[in-house]
Formats: C-alpha cells, sequence, structure tokens
C-alpha cells in the first residue's frame, strides 16, 4: 500500500510526459502538413525549415550533431559557465526561487 | 518610512559619488565614461537631438547619431520596454498563476504538470527568440513570447508553494468552521496566497525586465535594449561603434524604471497585506 502510494507520482509523471510526447507527435503530423516550409526571417528567406520537425528530422539532427561533436561541446561549454557562474554565487540563494 | 527614504536617497548620493570619484581617477572613459559625458548623452537622448562633438570620443557621434537618425529617445524607447514588461507581467503572471495555483490546489494536477513544468522552465527565455521569429515572423511577438514565457515559468513556484504549504493550513481551519465555497475563496484562500504571489511578483519583473532587455539587444528596433547596443538592425550592429555613456544612460534608465516599478509593487503589496500588521498586532 504504501510502495504504491510512493509510486503514484512517478506513473503521473511517466504518464504525463508520454502524453506530451505523444501529442508532439501529433502536432509534427500535422504541421509538417500544413505549415509552409518557406519561412521570411528579417531579411531574406529561409528554405526547406520544418517548424514543427517530425521525431525522424530530430533523430536525424541530433546523430548529426552528437557525431560532429557540436553538441556535447556545446553542453561542455555552457555547463562550465553555469559551474563558474555558480562557484560565485554559492551561498546565497532567494527564497522566493526555492523549488520543489 | 522617512528613515527607510533618507537612507536610500544617501545610498544612490554615495553611489554616484563613487562613480565620479572612479571615473576621474581612474581615466578609463571607454569604461567608466565622465559625469558629463553621461549628462550629455542624456539630454542628446531626452532632446532627441546630437551635440556634434559633445565629448571627446571617437565613436560617441557615431552612436547617438544613430539613434537620433532613427527617431530614437530615452522616453520613448523605456516606454517601448515598459509596455512590453507590462504584458509580460500581466498575461504571463495570470498564465503562471492559474498553472501554480492548479499545481498547489490539486495533488493529482501537481504531480502530472510538475515533470512538464520542470522541462519548460529549464529552457531560457531568449533561445525561444529565433523559433519565435520563424514561426511568427519579426514582429512584436519574438520578443512578446519570450518575456511571457519567463514571467509565468517564474510565478509558477510562488503560487503554487502559496497555495499548497501557506493556504493549506488556513483552509482546514475555515472548513472546520463551516467556511465553503467563494467566501472560502474570498476570505481564506486568497488573502493567504497574496503575500507569496506578491513577492513572486516582484521577482518576476525583475525577470521580465532582464529578459525585455536581453531580446531587445538580440532583435529590436525599439526599447532600451535597442538603445544600448547602438541602434539599426543586428546585422549592422557591428558596425556601428558603441558610446560607453550612451550604454551608461540605459543602465541608469533600466535601474530607475526597475527600482520605481519594485517600489510601487511593494506599496501595492503593503496595502492588499494590511490585514499581516494587523494579526501581528494581536
Amino acid at each position: 500500500m504504501v510502495a504504491e502510494r510512493r509510486s503514484a507520482p512517478v506513473r503521473r509523471a511517466l504518464v504525463s510526459l508520454l502524453v506530451l510526447a505523444a501529442l508532439y507527435g501529433v502536432v509534427a503530423e500535422i504541421g509538417s502538413r500544413t505549415l509552409p516550409r518557406r519561412v521570411w526571417l528579417v531579411a531574406h528567406y529561409v528554405e526547406d525549415v520544418e517548424l514543427t520537425p517530425r521525431y525522424a528530422s530530430l533523430a536525424e539532427e541530433a546523430v548529426f550533431l552528437v557525431r560532429s561533436g557540436i553538441l556535447q561541446h556545446s553542453a561542455l561549454v555552457s555547463g562550465a559557465r553555469v559551474r563558474r557562474a555558480a562557484g560565485r554565487r554559492r551561498g546565497s540563494s532567494s527564497p522566493v526561487t526555492r523549488t520543489r | 518610512m522617512g528613515r527607510r527614504v533618507t537612507l536610500g536617497f544617501l545610498s544612490v548620493v554615495t553611489l554616484l559619488a563613487g562613480y565620479t570619484f572612479a571615473s576621474s581617477t581612474w581615466e578609463r572613459p571607454d569604461l567608466l565614461p565622465p559625469p558629463r559625458a553621461v549628462l550629455v548623452a542624456l539630454g542628446s537622448l531626452v532632446v532627441g537631438r546630437v551635440e556634434v562633438a559633445s565629448h571627446g570620443q571617437h565613436h560617441a557621434p557615431v552612436h547617438l547619431a544613430a539613434l537620433v537618425k532613427e527617431g530614437v529617445t530615452l522616453q520613448g524607447a523605456l516606454l517601448a520596454s515598459t509596455l512590453r514588461v507590462l504584458f509580460g507581467v500581466a498575461v504571463g503572471g495570470c498564465l503562471g498563476v492559474l498553472a501554480g495555483w492548479w499545481m498547489g490546489w490539486s495533488r493529482a494536477a501537481g504531480e502530472y504538470l510538475h515533470p512538464i513544468y520542470v522541462l519548460f522552465r529549464s529552457v531560457p527565455p531568449v533561445a525561444l527568440v529565433t523559433y519565435v521569429m520563424l514561426g511568427l515572423g519579426h514582429g512584436e511577438a519574438h520578443l512578446l513570447v519570450p518575456i511571457v514565457y519567463a514571467v509565468s515559468t517564474t510565478i509558477v513556484i510562488p503560487a503554487y508553494h502559496g497555495v499548497r504549504d501557506v493556504a493549506d493550513v488556513y483552509v482546514r481551519a475555515a472548513q472546520a468552521l463551516g467556511a465553503r465555497g467563494g467566501l472560502l475563496f474570498s476570505r481564506v484562500v486568497l488573502p493567504a496566497v497574496a503575500p507569496s504571489l506578491l513577492s513572486g511578483l516582484r521577482y518576476a519583473l525583475l525577470i521580465a525586465w532582464m529578459t525585455t532587455v536581453g531580446v531587445e539587444m538580440l532583435m529590436s528596433d525599439r526599447g532600451i535594449g535597442h538603445l544600448i547596443v547602438g541602434g539599426g538592425l543586428w546585422s549592422s550592429r557591428l558596425e556601428v561603434g558603441v558610446d560607453p555613456a550612451v550604454v551608461m544612460v540605459g543602465i541608469a534608465a533600466l535601474a530607475a524604471a526597475g527600482a520605481a516599478m519594485d517600489a510601487a509593487v511593494r506599496v501595492l503589496g503593503d496595502r492588499l497585506t494590511a490585514w499581516r500588521r494587523e494579526a501581528r498586532r494581536w
């Protein structure tokens, strides 16, 4: 009984994430058929744009970013900056920004 | 109250005196422009006219001239940024309060929505600019959406904690005494949550100003962020020299506007939660 109560939040979290993922899949399917592929951006057109990329496109892009090392390198650089900033601010916290 | 105002005034005067002293002794006008240069830039930006060779900096006329040519004034830029901030706080605040309230009120809703909220709040607002521009074009939307997003994700937490942690105690007591429905909401829940929401609103205003200036610096043709980076479109900004005096005017205007809004919310909060002072007396 206690174990069941404890697992309820985890189950609900998984359900909500799955629903979100499924909803995105549906939106991406509809969007890829209806949204324009040629988009005006400030001063020129950008061709072959997927405003709501399908999972296949996201996976393809992710594989490229991982294989080229761009994703890991970017994450490392940004992570190092965050760590440095957090190191400087250590010891100060705002009561309003407390999180669950 | 009088003591607080006097001390606040003294601290601002000390800051200005310290700045004047530092700028005159350090002699790096590219980083700390002398107060006279800042005042000249301020005058030019207020009246919308450039005094050529106002101070002996190479880039100063270029920066000011670019802004004045575009019809930029300090009050106009400040008004544009303030309206964006207020829009973000109004719309984002309502969305954030509703989401936080729902998550705090219903345990099931909290457990379902919390992981999604964590995913969304991890995305910095400025990261949305390019995507929103692709979808909605180069107008106001790409500036307003990140501000609304930043405010709503910020205010969820105080609303959530206000409802879940603070109100719960009062709600149980009021329910035990027979309060229900509208009476319970207007006389118990709302006053109990108000302090948490108001402190969240002050923090959200800060975040709204940060996001507004950030998105304006990235891509905008109006506002304080645009004034600070030197005007013109993003692509041409590298060609425009930046006058530190104009940047200083922009920073001072941001500080004044932020402090004024914060003070207004504090005064409003004190009035709305006057019952707490009464309660403390007992």
